[in-house]
């Protein structure tokens, strides 16, 4: 598990205006909380903070708070602005020794599948699988095999043993699956009515055409 | 076309679309999506021809998700038919979308395949759009 350095300062006023004005001026609000300590109000450099979001790797940060505390935390939570994208505000879980905690993972999937190679299409369910676990037996990524998968074949959460950790999703969920690609299928037309004119059944309540006196 | 099957009113009122959208703005499902930059009725009509060039671009190959429904009936009057006697009839569906709505995904393809079957697909659309992309994509 990589390990990165992160900078960031305590923040005392929590208001809307004082947030966008942090916002405005190229830092992100956050909050950094854990299971023993009381939850701090932060700022965090935009730019420093990109390498952690825009990335598939799960990291342990090393915090170093107002450049004098340092603590180990992971990001927990990312809020993005529906329009612009841009980050809004981040959660950072510190880390406590002996504790475990739940974190999504990377699935990264490894070679090319046989029945890809035979003109199927690999359907990829989850890129990201929550995962519990202690901090030290953090893994960086999930890899899964897929060279073996035949047309048809689907590898689920149940397939996959790892020392150490518990995944938090139903052991039924599918990973990746290798199905038919759609080929021969008519792409003008979708199943069901094509025809516009076509009226839903009204349920009950709804005004009849006698009714509504057109 | 996308329409619903059952109903409980034959006609809505027009409703307002104030704000941005608040659920369906990240890409949850494939890899890049088409996200709205502004507020409008798409109608089922506008939605299958952006499902047509998708498919089209993309060979058939890779998934696409529509992350929009209409559900909306519009009604019209008749041409040249006074003001008065009631409301006219259903013509048509529509989705109601907002701001930052993510209205199709796609997935199983390059990003060069991806960006230009989403650029044809924004081309049908009466909304300015931007292709976004999953904030952990990496490409392979």
């Amino acid at each position: 598990m990589a390990e990165l350095s992160l900078n960031v300062q305590s923040r005392e006023l929590s208001t809307k205006g004082a947030n966008n004005k942090l916002r405005r001026d190229g830092f992100v609000p956050g909050i950094l909380y854990s299971t023993e300590t009381e939850p701090t109000a932060i700022t965090v450099s935009e730019v420093s903070l990109k390498p952690f979001v825009y990335t598939s790797e799960t990291h342990i940060i090393s915090l170093n708070i107002d450049n004098k505390d340092s603590q180990k935390a992971i990001l927990k939570d990312i809020q993005f602005h529906p329009i612009t994208d841009r980050i809004v505000h981040v959660d950072l879980l510190g880390l406590t020794a002996g504790h475990k905690i739940i974190v999504p993972c990377p699935v990264v999937l490894n070679g090319t599948s046989k029945g890809v190679r035979e003109g199927g299409m690999l359907n990829v369910h989850v890129h990201k699988l929550e995962i519990e676990c202690l901090p030290k037996d953090l893994p960086e990524s999930i890899d899964i095999d897929i060279s073996n998968m035949m047309m048809g074949d689907a590898v689920h959460v149940e397939d996959l043993n790892i020392e150490g950790i518990r995944f938090v999703v139903p052991g039924e969920t599918i990973i990746v699956s290798v199905e038919k690609a759609r080929g021969a299928e008519d792409v003008t037309a979708e199943d069901g009515a094509i025809d516009g004119s076509i009226e839903p059944e009204v349920i009950a309540k709804g005004k009849s055409d006698e009714e509504d006196g057109e | 076309m996308l329409m619903p099957k059952r109903v409980k009113f034959r006609k809505s009122h027009r409703g307002r679309r104030a704000g941005a959208a608040q659920r369906g703005h990240r890409v949850d499902f494939g890899d890049f999506g088409l996200k709205a930059q502004g507020d409008g009725w798409i109608t089922s009509r506008q939605i299958e021809a952006c499902r047509i060039s998708i498919s089209r671009r993309m060979k058939r190959d890779g998934r696409v998700w529509i992350r929009i429904f209409p559900d909306k009936p519009v009604s019209k009057k008749p041409l040249e038919t006074r003001m008065g006697k009631g409301k006219g009839s259903p013509e048509f569906w529509v989705a109601v979308v907002k701001p930052g709505r993510i209205m199709f995904e796609v997935s199983g393809v390059s990003k060069e395949i991806a960006t230009d079957a989403l650029r044809l697909a924004s081309q049908k659309l009466p909304i300015k759009t931007k292709i976004v992309c999953r904030p952990d994509y990496e490409e392979a």
